[in-house]
């Protein structure tokens, strides 16, 4: 049977030598390398659950009067967006199960997309000759980021409305083309009735294209250049260890993709998730607090909360306070991505081909810097918190908003500082891990009792 | 690399040597990391049920004084209001509730007498010391009914001024009107759903007798029909005063039906994190979604030395190893 | 490193397992397995098991909980069972296989590019026409951009205009028109102009203070209509309607990003990002008591944009 469907395809399309090899393919399978599988398989049940609800939704702004069956809103006036998502969770058999799952999904996939670039980032897989790998998974990241926004503004609620106007005002700050690009993005001032339209095709065609292609260059440039290798255990840089695609790492990887879909699938039953009736329908005079974002946007938001109210106004012209803690950072953020390997490559001169990573205590400096960089996109983050936090502590919002500026600069100094030191005495001390360093290690002039190979 | 057994890092742990080939670590076993991981998840699951639980508000005080029976106190003349206000109040709002440095005038206040009714039944007064926020069920007395009338009474035969004890009605039939008002009027501050929100806790003009800075918009899941109404009418504390001209008697009961809805709203979804949004969805997405799938990952995958998997024994490569 | 066959990287040898490990008793080997098979065998059974119980549970109307913890057994059961059988019955090596270097060495390059420029010799050639095949390119690419022209109106004068305009009337979200005594001291109600209910821009708010509280700036002294003030609710840091008032310290507060305005000083910033004051509309009473706006609002509401001080 086998043997027919191999010689039917060989026949015709001249593959049955790069089956083989492909079958043959030997994959590193160390744990810290499923990450980026867990990402991929988040995508899978995107796309599945996605093209469920595509069934159903209805991209629509058009104002209707609900008569569905959820009896708190009968007889309220909402876009048909909203009554389209309020018929999927209370008309359509599985369908709030389906939206449930699709939304945990788009909040999993970005997490894992951040846990695998942490990951390939300390222990620098984005080397020679991996950089292109490393920008095309730049690009999959804040093509993610912006489908995960489209996403929850597509129902038209109160709270994804209220986000939507606030992109709007982004947009609006840039300087010169601000309004143009508000303006076109939007079909017109805010709220414009096409900008519902436009983000359903965006974030169901579009975006969902554009990653298929890139995750399909992305794994294809892990095929060509094969995995890297954590060294140890004998790894070199001229060969790569581990089982077979076939049938060992296929049957793994698989279980992974079940074990990624039980779990998103557990949440989506489990944990109510954007429960959209309750927020209500969009209206431009009404808002809710607290009013967050989602929490890949937090970063931003936490920004524009933190920013103190300076703008720029001379001559006439001005360039409004949102421009600088929501354009000006994340395209800094962006572009700093992007370059870091070549940048990294510059600063150490390090021109050289490496499949054997880093542990981060072989590049402390590396280290340092991307633990205090996260660690201030981390205070940024708990930042669009502050006036929940702010009211847990009883504590007034604006001595909460008063600590986070302070700590926006220091906790990445300081965390920086520590890891380094850190692990610098790690490295200098030979240890395996931390538990087992002396305390010793950390002064300078630290030196092993029994040289060290290596 | 270690010169003492027990002198690592973190205190007494093994040594371990170096440089004489690939450690023998074997990690840890399957059954041990899908352990960790359901304790993790169950740790995570507790976290998550005490924040569903907890939505900010205190608990009542207990009484530092025990209520006397209003019988009991009022002697021959059967004023129990003008007891228990003279008891309880006239210490801070004045023997005749003219008002003092330490609390407002009570008589002409044209908030009267819902907003009496409001604050001894939600337990906000009186309070422990004059300088103390108002918070529901923080009173250091709680009355009864009867009680709450007899103090009423007593109050309007000082001159009172104010919106009578609104009753309201069982509500319109269906409760989109509602909604849409409380969307439209309360969401600002007390949340779509109903938890309440940060208000932007401004310090009082000197020399007013407001009390402290109001932190946080209370919640409303709490509030029975009449409270929502007399809160709505009264205003109280730094909440803004809504009267019939601007929500007539029928958007008041459709108000106070939506927030009845919002103690027990429909949550098909399953579990709602304290209705705070994306906040506890996010935290909720990272720690059991990423965390269960990280274990998953940890079960999967191999750890450095450990190659090879459990299925053979592992014989180890004779290139140099790194420390 | 060994010489590698031309393009297509198929590596000669294929994996190269390790020395085999000893080989286990037969009797070892015999347990492993059945060690491994039993769990293998209850979780897919779990998962038929599971399944099973999603297609009753949809045909008896479906449960959201009992929907999600199915499909986690039906899905979860799978993985189990895939992982098992990839960890225990199945060979994990280690096969060990050669990188092929990744770069076909200087010679082989410099014959790539050697082939390009051999190739585009004869278009370079021809400067004129590559010249005109550059310009019709960059002309069509330039026509192509044109229909984005067509994604929206320009944005012209609308962002510095609201639809108020002298003498719309006030009304409130129930298109009703307001009086000034219809709101109570320490009050405050969301209205727009009469034809414009919900819109947008024109969002106004509606706030009555105590007696003699109103500080006009100069020039506004008959903005105000019996102590009625009304401010756009627009905030003019990123747009979010300023919805929390707290009377007794005449505060607007901006839920999104904790913008404070005070109202007795014609809604100047006191903290948070805001940078600007919420625009005052100028109100007047028309003959037959109903508040009405003596004009738009004098500025442009809402947040900054390049030419807003023009």
């Amino acid at each position: 049977m086998i043997r027919r469907t191999v010689t039917f395809f060989d026949e015709r399309l001249h593959v049955s030598r790069f089956v083989r090899s492909s079958l043959d393919k030997v994959f590193p399978d160390h744990y810290a390398f499923l990450l980026g599988e867990i990402a991929l398989y988040c995508f899978v049940v995107l796309v599945g659950t996605g093209i469920f609800l595509t069934f159903f939704f209805n991209a629509s702004s058009t104002e209707v009067v609900y008569h569905g069956d959820y009896h708190p809103l009968v007889g309220a006036t909402m876009s048909d967006a909203f009554r389209s998502t309020l018929d999927l969770s209370f008309s359509v058999r599985a369908g709030l199960v389906m939206r449930q799952v699709h939304h945990w999904a788009a909040l999993v996939f970005i997490a894992a997309i951040v846990a695998h670039l942490c990951r390939v980032f300390f222990s620098g897989a984005f080397r020679k000759p991996r950089e292109l790998n490393w920008m095309v998974g730049v690009t999959m990241l804040i093509l993610a980021i912006f489908n995960g926004f489209s996403g929850y503004s597509l129902p038209d609620d109160l709270l994804s409305g209220t986000g939507l106007r606030i992109a709007f005002s982004i947009a609006q700050s840039i300087p010169l083309v601000g309004t143009w690009i508000a303006f076109l993005v939007f079909g017109g001032e805010f709220p414009s009735h096409r900008i519902t339209g436009r983000l359903f095709v965006t974030h169901t065609l579009i975006v969902p294209a554009l990653l298929v292609a890139l995750i399909s260059v992305h794994l294809a440039m892990v095929w060509r250049q094969k995995h890297t290798q954590f060294p140890g255990d004998g790894h070199r840089e001229d060969t790569v260890e581990g089982p077979k695609l076939w049938p060992t790492y296929a049957m793994k990887s698989l279980g992974l993709f079940f074990a990624t879909a039980a779990v998103l699938c557990l949440l989506g039953g489990l944990f109510q998730i954007n429960p959209v009736w309750l927020y209500g329908p969009y209206h431009a005079a009404q808002v809710s607090s607290p009013a967050q974002p989602a929490w890949y946007m937090g970063w931003l938001e936490g920004a524009l909360r933190l920013m103190p109210p300076w703008e720029i106004r001379a001559f006439g012209f001005e360039i409004p306070n949102p421009f600088f803690p929501a354009v000006l950072l994340a395209g800094v953020t962006f572009l700093g991505l992007y370059i870091w390997p070549f940048l990294e490559a510059w600063a150490t001169g390090d021109r050289s081909v490496h499949h054997l990573l880093d542990r981060p205590r072989d590049h402390p400096f590396r280290s340092a810097l991307g633990a205090g960089t996260l660690s201030f996109y981390a205070v940024l983050f708990f930042a669009a918190s502050n006036d929940l936090v702010a009211k847990w502590l009883k504590v007034r919002v604006t001595i909460i908003t008063a600590l986070f500026r302070i700590a926006v600069f220091a906790v990445p100094a300081v965390v920086g500082f520590v890891t380094h030191r850190l692990l610098r005495a790690l490295a200098r001390s030979g240890a395996p891990r931390f538990s087992e360093m002396p305390r010793q290690a950390l002064r300078k002039g630290f030196r092993p009792a029994r040289p060290v190979d290596g | 690399m270690t010169t003492a057994p027990g002198a690592g890092f973190w205190g007494a742990w093994p040594t371990v040597e170096v440089g004489h080939g690939p450690q023998k670590h074997v990690g840890a076993p399957p059954e041990r990391v899908l352990a960790r991981a359901v304790a993790a998840v169950a740790i995570g699951a507790v976290f998550l049920a005490v924040a569903a639980c907890t939505n900010g508000e205190p608990g009542p005080y207990h009484a530092s004084v025990p209520p006397v029976p209003a019988a009991q106190a009022a002697g021959p003349s059967g004023d129990a209001g003008r007891v228990l206000y003279l008891r309880d109040c006239a210490w801070c709002h004045g023997a005749s509730a003219e008002g003092t440095p330490r609390a407002p005038d009570r008589r002409s206040d044209t908030k009267c007498p819902a907003d009496v009714v409001f604050v001894l039944r939600t337990r906000r007064m009186p309070l422990r010391r004059p300088e103390d926020p108002m918070r529901r069920g923080a009173a250091t007395t709680v009355y009864s009914a009867g009680d709450r009338r007899s103090i009423v009474a007593y109050l309007a035969t000082l001159d009172q001024k104010g919106p009578p004890v609104p009753e309201p009605a069982a509500g319109p039939p269906g409760l989109a009107k509602g909604a849409e008002l409380y969307l439209a009027n309360c969401a600002a501050c007390h949340s779509a759903t109903g938890i309440g929100g940060t208000l932007s806790a401004a310090e009082h003009d000197p020399g007013s007798v407001l009390g402290p800075p109001e932190t946080f918009a209370p919640p409303v899941t709490s509030s029975s029909r009449v409270e929502v109404a007399e809160a709505i009418r009264v205003g109280p504390g730094t909440m803004p005063v809504f009267g019939p001209q601007t929500l007539p008697a029928d958007d008041v009961d459709a108000i106070a039906a939506y927030v009845q809805y919002l103690r027990n709203p429909s949550d098909p979804g399953g579990l709602a994190s304290g209705h705070i949004g994306p906040v506890s969805e996010g935290a909720v997405g990272w720690l059991i979604g990423l965390g269960l799938l990280l274990g998953v990952s940890r079960w999967i995958g191999t750890r450095t030395g450990e190659e090879g998997g459990d299925a053979h024994a592992h014989e180890p490569a004779d290139a140099e190893v790194d420390a | 490193m060994t010489e590698r066959v031309p393009s297509g990287g198929i590596p000669r040898t294929p994996g190269l397992p390790h020395p085999p490990p000893p080989q286990p008793e037969l009797q070892e080997q015999a347990t492993a397995e059945r060690s491994a098979t039993r769990p293998i065998a209850l979780a897919l059974t779990v998962s038929m098991a599971a399944s099973i119980g999603l297609g009753v549970v949809y045909a008896l109307g479906g449960q959201v909980q009992l929907e999600g913890l199915l499909l986690f057994f039906a899905l979860g059961g799978i993985a189990v069972g895939f992982i098992v059988w990839g960890q225990k019955l199945l060979p994990q090596g280690p096969y060990v296989q050669d990188r092929h270097a990744l770069t076909s060495g200087v010679a082989d390059q410099e014959e790539t590019s050697e082939t390009f420029e051999e190739g585009a010799e004869s278009l370079e050639r021809r400067r004129l026409l590559v010249r005109l095949l550059t310009g019709a390119f960059v002309a069509l690419g330039a026509a192509l951009v044109f229909p984005v022209r067509s994604l929206g109106s320009a944005p012209g004068s609308s962002l510095f205009r609201t639809a108020w305009r002298r003498g719309s009337r006030v009304i409130d979200e129930n298109d009703r028109p307001v009086r000034p005594e219809d709101l109570d001291v320490g009050g405050v109600l969301t209205v727009f102009p009469a034809g414009n209910n919900g819109s947008a821009d024109s969002q106004t708010l509606l706030i009555k203070l105590g007696a003699g509280e109103y500080r006009p700036k100069p020039g506004r002294e008959d903005w105000a209509v019996g102590d009625v003030v009304a401010f756009s609710k627009v905030c003019p840091h990123a747009g979010c309607p300023v919805g929390l008032y707290e009377p007794d310290t005449h505060r607007l507060f901006c839920p999104c990003h904790q913008s404070v305005f005070n109202v007795l000083d014609a809604c100047q910033p006191r903290s948070g990002p805001a940078t600007r004051p919420l625009a005052q509309l100028p109100l007047t009473v028309d003959r037959d008591g109903y508040l009405v706006a003596r004009s738009d609002y004098t500025e442009p509401i809402g947040p900054g944009f390049w030419d807003r001080d023009r």
